[in-house]
């Protein structure tokens, strides 16, 4: 399988009031088409880890952090901010927990906004937008603001925003964290198949361990030590699944 | 599309879809702003009105003498050249400046004061009315209404000296009667000349081109210096007596060479020169002389060294002139044409025209008359130059043993011309039509001027009383206007710095607010790659709408305040006075101050925004 994403000797340390948090990777490798799920308990460093991911947040030190782009390894460690920045906007996509939809545009505006920054033909996105409408059924709700959308619906416009620029790594933060147990299993299937379709690789932040179980190709956790009452040290680790 | 305006859209998207919340920071930014703009209005309509109404009176810019000091026609010059004058015309003496009026048939006779007008008068003009053609007058409206006439109607105006005994009169038409609001005494504008003319006849003397009856103001002669020429000298006694009682300081004994002479005297003569200090010698004073020297083969000769005589093209030097002939007695070897009685008399009498000159000039000219200019110029005793001209018209004829560079005329010629030292001359006629020297004025006593604007009446008021000229203005008033303006400015200033001070308060939290209530949005807008400047864009965007929306707001409830002041104080006002008023520049200047405080407030906040790891405010809720 193609390889995505690596991430090799990872670590990020976080001092708050006095206390210390330090996150270590000492590796992971997303490939394309794969899903990766991310559990553990609050606090353990999931979200910290997406945000690394994602490039919003750089890491204090890596060995390897690079990201496969048509054939080309980008060093994103070595990365400048505005670099990063035009990477996070053409080759990633983003599911927020609450979806993070603009209330201020439409649906399939929310849906479009990415490619239109992007400047991508505007015919083949609103043909694309129409395209995960439908495989997300929200093909009626195009044309509401998101304030008059279900939870789910919501999750689903955000799925469709993440997709609509083609990324190739799609992450998601606790993406059905908020809908029922049912919503969240067609959520999962649908999203996991759509992505699959497009090629990319996905990487989901979970705490529901048995809907992951189901989900994810592959599944990695976090082994918490407290040297100290304040420090915390969080290692990403291998997770098996239980069969 | 651009990724700026992919920007500036959502942003305008957002503004418009919490519209809400957007009209509250627009009418919290209208709320500060409307009393700041109206309280702006007032003080800037209300002085302007004081202003205008102050200038739009052309007695606010009216400068009088309240006192007679003689002025001459270079202070005028002066004057007119000053910037600070708009306009100035010599005034006659006031008692001089008064004649009865009256509609031909009509009993009723109406005592005006004339007052003199010339081009540009800022009066007529403020008025409309045109500065009066020779035989015109205009009228005030007051002097209108008791004479019962109108624009084009004719008057008499009646001149009268000698209490009344001796009269003249002319007719002048109405051009234009002033408005009420111009004037409230009865009064007529005449040209200058027409002034001096009434005055002229008031003095006694004639005024030929009117016909009034009168003497004629003849230039009588007046010299420096006398020779005496004599075949023997005299004794102490006599020598003393030409300097007593005749005019004459001063006496010295000189030789032919020691002063430029007319040919004539030979070297037995004994000369005596007489000089007068202070005023110069008259005709009376040359009489003495002779009476002391009578009977001893005397000649009298009047000198001034002070005048030469400047002919047209082809003589370039001015020439000296020396007389012709001796006070009531021709010099020997001098045949001038003509008769004797006019080449020897010293007075008044319309002087001889002939002058003699060297052949080579005189041929030149072909004994046809010439225009010449006279000239003095001399210094008085404190130094200043006294330059004075006269052009008058001679014949040139030749004398055989007249000097070179010299012109020979009779002594009343160069008597008459001495009087340059004291007063102007000009070359005229006797009522009896002969050509004379006459008498120029020597200046006025008065003039009305009117400064060329507000500020600078004052300045002009205190450049003439330290020369002496006490006048009447009304920069009291005007001071008032300027201090109310000065004590509002600094009361505006005052409340203005306070209101500026919340409006920017209120402004500066507004968007300050709005950018951290928007940090959800642009942490989204991060995630999605917009980045820098771009992603500045987006806040700065809502701001400037914002404010820009809350200003238009304030300006139009401005507009809506300030037409409501001044219709209520409508009928205080004049046509086009407004209580309340703003102009484009201060309306685009209240923009512009609050576009920018906006977008320095929006650059400070989210330059704050950008330093947070997208990463917090993502999850913050």
């Amino acid at each position: 399988m193609t390889r995505c994403m690596l991430a090799e000797g990872l670590s990020l340390r976080r001092e708050k009031n006095g206390s210390s948090f330090t996150l270590t990777v000492p590796r992971l490798e997303v490939s394309c088409g794969q899903t990766l799920a991310v559990v553990g308990t609050s606090g353990c460093g999931k979200s910290t880890l997406l945000d690394m991911l994602a490039l919003i947040l750089r890491p204090g030190s890596a060995e390897r952090f690079t990201l496969e782009l048509q054939g080309k390894s980008e060093d994103l460690f070595a990365a400048g901010p505005s670099r990063l920045a035009q990477i996070r906007g053409s080759h990633i996509g983003y599911v927020l927990q609450s979806g993070g939809l603009l209330s201020f545009l439409s649906v399939r505006d929310n849906i479009l906004l990415p490619g239109r920054l992007l400047g991508l033909p505007p015919a083949s996105l609103v043909k694309r937008a129409d395209e995960l409408g439908e495989r997300l059924g929200i093909s009626g709700q195009m044309q509401k603001k998101p304030q008059h959308l279900s939870g789910g619906q919501r999750q689903r416009v955000a799925i469709a925003r993440a997709l609509i620029h083609n990324p190739a790594l799609v992450l998601a933060d606790e993406p059905t964290a908020a809908v029922d147990q049912a919503s969240a299993e067609d959520i999962c299937a649908v999203f996991k198949s759509v992505v699959r379709e497009s090629g990319a690789a996905l990487v989901i932040v979970s705490h529901d361990r048995p809907l992951m179980e189901r989900m994810a190709d592959t599944m990695v956790t976090f082994r918490v030590e407290k040297p100290t009452p304040v420090d915390a040290c969080s290692t990403l680790v291998p997770q098996e699944k239980a069969l | 599309m651009s990724r700026s305006m992919q920007i500036i859209r959502l942003a305008a998207a957002d503004v418009r879809h919490e519209w809400r919340m957007s009209l509250c920071m627009m009418l919290a930014a209208a709320a500060i702003a409307t009393p700041l703009l109206l309280f702006f209005g007032l003080k800037y309509g209300v002085i302007e009105t004081l202003r205008q109404r102050l200038l739009d009176d052309p007695a606010s810019m009216e400068i009088l003498p309240l006192t007679d000091k003689r002025l001459d026609e270079a202070w005028f010059e002066q004057k007119r050249q000053d910037s600070r004058v708009a306009f100035v015309v010599p005034h006659t003496r006031r008692l001089s400046a008064q004649a009865e009026f009256f509609v031909q048939g009509e009993k009723s006779k109406v005592m005006l004061d004339i007052a003199p007008t010339l081009e540009n008068d800022t009066l007529l003009q403020r008025y409309g009315a045109p500065v009066p053609k020779p035989g015109e007058c205009v009228l005030t409206s007051p002097a209108a209404a008791k004479l019962r006439t109108q624009q084009g109607g004719t008057l008499v105006c009646q001149v009268s000296r000698d209490r009344g005994k001796i009269r003249a009169s002319r007719n002048l038409t109405v051009a234009a009667v002033l408005p009420g609001r111009a004037a409230t005494l009865p009064a007529a504008y005449l040209r200058l000349e027409e002034l001096e003319q009434i005055e002229q006849f008031k003095d006694g003397r004639a005024v030929p081109e009117l016909g009034w009856p009168g003497s004629d103001p003849l230039a009588y002669p007046a010299v420096p210096k006398t020779l005496v020429a004599l075949s023997s000298p005299l004794d102490a006694v006599r020598e003393a007596m030409l300097t007593q009682n005749t005019g004459f300081a001063s006496m010295k004994k000189i030789s032919l060479q020691d002063e430029p002479l007319p040919p004539g005297l030979d070297n037995e003569r004994t000369l005596y020169l007489l000089s007068a200090v202070g005023s110069q010698a008259d005709a009376r004073d040359l009489a003495a002389v002779a009476d002391r020297v009578r009977g001893k083969d005397a000649y009298v000769l009047p000198l001034n060294g002070n005048l030469s005589i400047a002919l047209p093209a082809g003589v370039p030097q001015r020439l000296a002139l020396l007389p012709a002939a001796a006070v009531g007695r021709m010099l020997p070897g001098l045949i001038p044409p003509g008769e004797e009685r006019n080449w020897t008399d010293f007075s008044s009498k319309p002087a001889l025209r002939t002058v003699l000159a060297h052949p080579s000039v005189a041929s030149q000219f072909d004994d046809a008359p010439v225009d010449a200019e006279a000239f003095f110029a001399a210094s008085s005793p404190s130094g200043q130059v006294i330059e004075r001209s006269v052009k008058l018209r001679l014949r040139i004829a030749a004398g055989s043993n007249v000097p070179e560079g010299t012109i020979l005329a009779a002594p009343s010629l160069i008597g008459q011309l001495g009087l340059l030292a004291e007063r102007p001359l000009l070359d005229g006629t006797t009522t009896e039509g002969v050509p004379a020297l006459l008498l120029g004025r020597r200046g006025y006593s008065g003039f009305r001027m009117y400064a060329a604007g507000l500020e600078q009446v004052a300045p002009m008021k205190a450049a003439l009383e330290e020369e002496g000229i006490t006048v009447s203005t009304r920069a009291d008033r005007i001071e008032e206007v300027l201090a109310l303006n000065k004590y509002l400015n600094i009361l505006f200033w005052i409340i203005a710095a306070a209101s500026l001070a919340g409006g920017m308060g209120c402004l500066v939290s507004n968007v300050y607010a709005n950018v951290e209530r928007k940090r959800r949005e642009l942490a989204v807008l991060r995630l999605l790659g917009v980045h820098g400047a771009a992603l500045t864009l987006f806040p700065l965007t809502s701001a400037v709408i914002l404010t820009l929306g809350g200003i238009a707001g304030s300006l139009a409830l401005f507009h809506a305040l300030a037409a409501t002041i001044n219709s209520v104080f409508s009928q205080h006002l004049a046509d086009g006075e407004v209580f309340c008023r703003l102009t484009l520049a201060h309306q685009s200047a209240a923009l512009g101050i609050a576009l920018a405080l906006a977008v320095l407030t929006g650059l400070a906040a989210s330059r704050r925004m950008m330093r947070i790891q997208p990463a917090e405010s993502l999850r913050d809720e």
